[in-house]
Order: C-alpha cells, then structure tokens, then sequence
C-alpha cells in the first residue's frame, strides 16, 4: 500500500488541514494537504527540528525521548508523533488541523496507523 | 528616620518574597492534580519567578531554560506559517508529559508555565487549571 494512503484516514477527522510522513531527519516520504497555504516542505522540516529538541530534552530530564508533541496556537494544532526511537523504523508523522480540529481522534489514527507504517518503510 | 520609613519593604527586598510567594501559592492549586510532578512560572525568556514541586528530581531551572527554549521556537515557527504563535505545547513521553502554557505574547504580561506529570497525570485537567490561574498570576505580575 502506498505510503499517501495513510494519510487519507486523517482526511476524514474535523479541522484537517494538511498531513505528512517524515524520516526522522525531516525528509517527506509522503503528504496531503487541503489547505494551499501550508508549505509541508518547510513546515515539516521545521516542526521536525522542534520535535528533535524535545526528544533530546525529555531525555535529559529523565522522562525518555518524546513520543508526541501537540502544539496549540489560536488559529491551529500541530501533532508531531514518533514511531520511538528504538523501533525498527524511526520515522515521524506530521498533522496539522484547524484550532478546533479533532485533535483526540487525530492522536488515535496516529497511533493505529504506526505499526502498518512501520512494516511498510521496513 | 521615622518609623513609617522603617517598615517600608523595599528596603529589605520582603516585597519580593511576598510575590514569589504569591506567585508559588497560585501554582500549588496544581498539586492537587493526579500524577503532578513539579511547575514554574517564568518569564518568556525563561527567568524563573516562581517554582513549585512535588518531585525535587527535577532542576528547574535548567528544565525550564531547555523547555522556554522549544517553546519560544514553536512560538516563532508557528507564527511563520500563519497560525499565530502558540499558546501550549504538550510533549508526551514514556515516563512523563510537560505542558508549557503562555500567556498571551500580546497580553499585559507576557509569561509561560512550566508543569511536569507522570505519563498518567491528568493532563486535561491541568489544562484547564493553567488556563484558571493565568489571569491572577497576570494580576500578580503586573
């Protein structure tokens, strides 16, 4: 299955904007968006450096690296999620809804979708 | 030198132990929530005013220096792509969630929160407390 195919199940979620599957360094493996302005390139790489940062500072406090970040600004929400450092294939999932999007329902697909993923970049 | 002069607290730098307390009084209201670790109030450069914990594994300062850093990032990235800056942040990890919260970066008072659970705190509710005690800790600061 193609990995844009993942991505189609966020598309039914209220607020959706714009999705993508990163390697952990950033690189896009796949996208969608509905939303012209989002630039998933830019954005992706971006939020990714922020993601990578807190993997890091979650470590140093003891708490282990991260396994999502939701971000909430006024006018969005940003969920990064890892697949975890120590699986078998480290790679990110990038959402991005309106601020009133569904962001519970989007964690979930997050998280059902990794190991199907996961057996896919494998 | 009369005496009003005397008990003036400026001289003895009480006003501000007043307000670190004030300040520490508004973040024990998140003590009470299931799996709370520890808390701050800092400046949105990261100066710490006021700190609160039930767990004296963490160092604060250093803890909340590192956090304000990604925070202030996701403020500015957030911004450049048209979502305004951010206003939380909730990373998840395996033994643990921080929640960092900002005030406003056009409020009065631009401050952020530091909170730290364990990985089954009650993250909804501490939401919900940090959204209740902005407005007094604004009150506070200003």
């Amino acid at each position: 299955m193609a990995l844009e195919s993942y991505l189609e199940r966020f598309k039914k979620i209220n607020g959706y904007k714009a999705s993508a599957i990163m390697n952990f360094t950033g690189e896009i493996l796949a996208q969608d968006s509905n939303d012209p302005n989002i630039d998933l390139g830019l954005v992706g790489a971006t939020f990714n450096d922020i993601f990578r940062t807190a993997h890091e500072a979650s470590n140093k406090i003891g708490l282990e690296a991260c396994r999502e970040a939701a971000i909430s600004t006024p006018k969005g929400i940003i969920i990064m999620r890892c697949s975890g450092v120590k699986a078998k294939v480290h790679y990110h999932t990038i959402a991005i809804f309106s601020a009133d999007g569904n962001q519970a329902l989007a964690k979930m697909e997050m998280e059902k979708m990794i190991p199907a993923v996961m057996d896919e970049l494998a | 030198m009369s005496s009003s002069n005397r008990s003036r607290p400026q001289d003895t730098y009480e006003h501000i132990d007043h307000e670190e307390e004030a300040l520490g009084g508004h973040l024990s209201r998140l003590g009470n929530i299931r799996g709370y670790r520890a808390s701050a109030i800092m400046t949105f450069r990261g100066e710490l005013l006021a700190t609160h914990a039930a767990d004296s594994q963490y160092d604060l300062r250093e803890v909340g220096k590192t956090f304000n850093d990604i925070f202030r990032t996701a403020h500015e990235v957030s911004e450049k792509i048209g979502l305004k800056a951010c206003l939380e942040i909730v990373i998840n990890t395996p033994q643990g969630i921080v929640v960092m919260h900002c005030s406003g970066v056009d409020a009065p008072i631009h401050f952020h929160l530091l909170t730290i659970l364990a990985a089954d705190g009650n993250l909804a509710l501490t939401k919900m407390e940090l959204a209740k005690i902005t407005a007094p800790i604004m009150a506070e600061l200003s």
